[in-house]
């Protein structure tokens, strides 16, 4: 976008005419054709066909009942709530890690990268009944805890909030230690020699240049396991109490064994247009491309 | 009416079932596995010899049912002798989604040719009409049992329960919960408890604690039922979806009894050894409403109705309740089952009489309703 200007044609020549395959349209409208395609086939075809026949056979009416009820809303607040709170738990524990994996040898880093990316490869059910395992009232943790005469009681760690946020955490920090990680390594670390060559401290030149300079992938990073965070539904429904139901489990229950397609399609909108909106509102003020590792504008 | 070869995949389940009488799971699936690794050798043999190149243009047959180990046991007591013999293969479509099998005949597209679905489901299918007639010129009633036949359209599948179990460990002597009364007594019984996040069964229970005698339950009385499980919602630890919740967390000690589905619960007992008794008073049985249905509309309704012939015959429900501990609807495969293996089927007359019917018709008709009602209560 930076190059319209020079490369426009001058009132003196007249504009040379390019072969189709030379003009800048063609190169990224062939490339995307299929991928387009295929997106507008699978997934926004139906999606306009799903909202098109609701509005058709029932209007509002599921839209309406979705947000005059209070068992949605307060599913509405649980899946914000859990979102909320594992996108900080991934952030407060996945910065250090990819802070130390631009400053660690090559070894190390592969290593490191090795361990983060391991789990993710796990079963989620797996991942979810481990952490039965650990933080049941019967426990390792609680089983410690109570032995070394720490507590009286088993404490409550699992179904409920806490559980569900662990179990989160764990599934989504991969993918933020990856991102901030990959946000990181773009930023240029002679700005920080130069910092300290000014005589800041080491701490000083992380605190006023390197920090500053991450936000962007921090941004980035927390927007997309805020995202992922929304549409989870295998780890509240296994390690947390029906008081931590998120809205796919919802719909999920409409769609599947209540077969109330109105209700759960209008759910399924709202989850999308919210995440749509939250996207759109990203991308006015920190620049959507950034997500996808594209230069800073 | 029966074929050759229909016998033949017949006479090796019904040999293997003879062969380990008495005998665990795993004893039987080892036997199982090398009969059909023999008998694959002799039909590859044979069909050389005959070189009937037809039967590998068989026209497949999709069947959709529950995915996991429910998959397997359909795969190695149903489908794989079926395939082996009639040369028809099966293609087993999972995870069970009635929503799929609506929206695919709502759409006139339906997919799935045989489906074998709960008892809600089942009474779905007959109110909405999804099933098609089944052709008594395939299937062979001789080889049913009357039980099979109750449902119009449809074949009995198998036959499970959602029943309470205690640990052994926690009460060893004859003192031990009994009764929902005493699932729901938290002074008598203290400890770890857990019910499924379902209204199903679920307010029977909490009506059984209540006094509600077992054969005046429905029309349910929701009420009561929701004020009896506000005194025991406080000592739930968790409120199961899926089968394998209750078994591994009162395995782990974290429940010390709990309502589960019977085929896990016997799991956990024959097949892995854990110290649980099963209790069948109170029990919620779904009697012979999970049925195998051929849909309508699909693609392959003749290879389904052959199928279904073998699926229902005793020997495969036989082999069926062996692997995955789901009753046999076909009384004809009681013989085939030691006594002591029998006696833990939810099916078997002295645990059926102990347990009350769901009564599906109720269900169907006020489902979503109670649903929303009890989702709303559970998740305040």
């Amino acid at each position: 976008m930076a190059g319209s200007q020079d490369s426009g044609p001058s009132p003196t020549s007249p504009a040379p005419v390019l072969p189709l395959f030379q003009r800048s349209w063609f190169a990224p409208t062939v490339l995307l054709a299929p991928t387009l395609l295929w997106l507008i086939f699978f997934y926004i075809a139906p999606i306009a066909l799903m909202v098109w026949r609701g509005l058709m056979d029932t209007g509002l009416q599921g839209y309406i009942k979705i947000f005059s009820s209070d068992i949605y809303l307060k599913v509405f607040w649980n899946t914000l709530q859990i979102s909320i709170i594992t996108t900080i738990g991934c952030l407060v524990l996945g910065y250090p890690i990819a802070f130390a994996l631009t400053v660690v040898g090559r070894r190390l880093q592969a290593l490191i990268l090795v361990l983060v990316t391991l789990p993710y490869w796990l079963d989620y059910v797996v991942r979810s009944y481990s952490w039965i395992v650990l933080l049941g009232r019967r426990g390792l943790i609680n089983n410690i805890l109570v032995g070394l005469g720490i507590v009286d009681q088993p404490l409550p760690l699992l179904f409920n909030l806490f559980s569900v946020c662990v179990g989160m955490i764990q599934v989504l920090l991969p993918i933020m230690i990856l991102a901030l990680f990959g946000a990181m390594s773009r930023i240029d670390r002679r700005l920080m020699l130069a910092a300290e060559i000014h005589g800041a401290s080491r701490w000083r030149a992380f605190r006023t240049v390197f920090f500053p300079l991450s936000l962007a992938g921090v941004y980035s990073a927390c927007l997309l396991i805020f995202i992922s965070a929304l549409g989870f539904f295998i780890v509240p429904a296994l390690i947390g109490s029906p008081r931590q139901t998120m809205i796919t489990q919802s719909i999920l229950v409409l769609a599947e064994t209540l077969l109330n397609w109105t209700d759960a399609a209008a759910l399924s909108i709202v989850l999308l247009v919210a995440t749509m909106v939250l996207t759109i509102i990203y991308d006015r003020f920190f620049n959507i491309d950034r997500l996808w590792g594209g230069d800073q504008r | 009416m029966r074929d050759r070869e229909t016998e033949e995949a017949l006479g090796i389940l019904r040999d293997v079932l003879e062969e380990t009488r008495g005998m665990d799971r795993r004893a039987f699936l080892t036997r199982l596995g090398a009969a059909a690794a023999g008998s694959a050798l002799l039909s590859t043999f044979t069909s050389v010899l005959s070189s009937t190149a037809a039967k590998a243009a068989e026209e497949p047959v999709t069947v959709m049912g529950w995915g996991g180990p429910w998959k397997d046991a359909i795969m190695k007591a149903l489908a794989d002798p079926f395939s082996e013999k009639s040369g028809i293969p099966v293609r087993y479509v999972s995870p069970y989604d009635y929503s799929k099998l609506l929206a695919m005949d709502q759409a006139k597209q339906q997919q799935f040719d045989a489906v074998e679905v709960n008892g809600m489901d089942s009474t779905r299918m007959i109110r909405d009409n999804l099933g098609t007639p089944l052709d008594f010129s395939i299937i062979d009633k001789n080889n049913l049992s009357p039980e099979q036949l109750e449902y119009p359209n449809a074949i009995g599948a198998c036959s499970v329960a959602t029943v309470m179990i205690y640990s052994k460990k926690r009460w060893p002597g004859d003192d031990h919960p009994k009764t929902w009364a005493d699932f729901w007594d938290q002074k008598k019984y203290p400890g770890g408890r857990s019910l499924q996040r379902t209204p199903v069964k679920t307010l029977e229970f909490a009506l059984l604690a209540d006094g509600v005698p077992k054969d005046k339950l429905y029309p349910l009385d929701l009420d009561r039922a929701f004020k009896k499980l506000e005194e025991i919602k406080p000592h739930i630890v968790t409120w199961f979806s899926t089968g394998s919740e209750p078994q591994q967390l009162i395995a782990s000690g974290e429940l010390e009894f709990t309502a589960i589905w019977s085929t896990r619960a016997n799991d956990s007992i024959l097949n892995q050894n854990q110290p649980f008794e099963i209790i069948w008073d109170g029990g919620a049985s779904e009697g012979n409403a999970e049925c195998w249905f051929v849909c309508r509309g699909c693609p392959n309704p003749t290879g389904a109705m052959k199928f279904l012939n073998f699926a229902a015959s005793a020997e495969p429900q036989a082999a069926f309740a062996r692997i995955i501990f789901a009753a046999p609807v076909n009384q004809k495969a009681y013989k085939l089952l030691d006594k002591k293996f029998a006696e833990t089927m939810p099916s078997y007359p002295a645990n059926e009489e102990k347990m009350f019917q769901i009564d599906f018709k109720y269900w169907v008709d006020n489902y979503e309703a109670v649903t929303q009602r009890f989702e709303t209560w559970i998740q305040s």
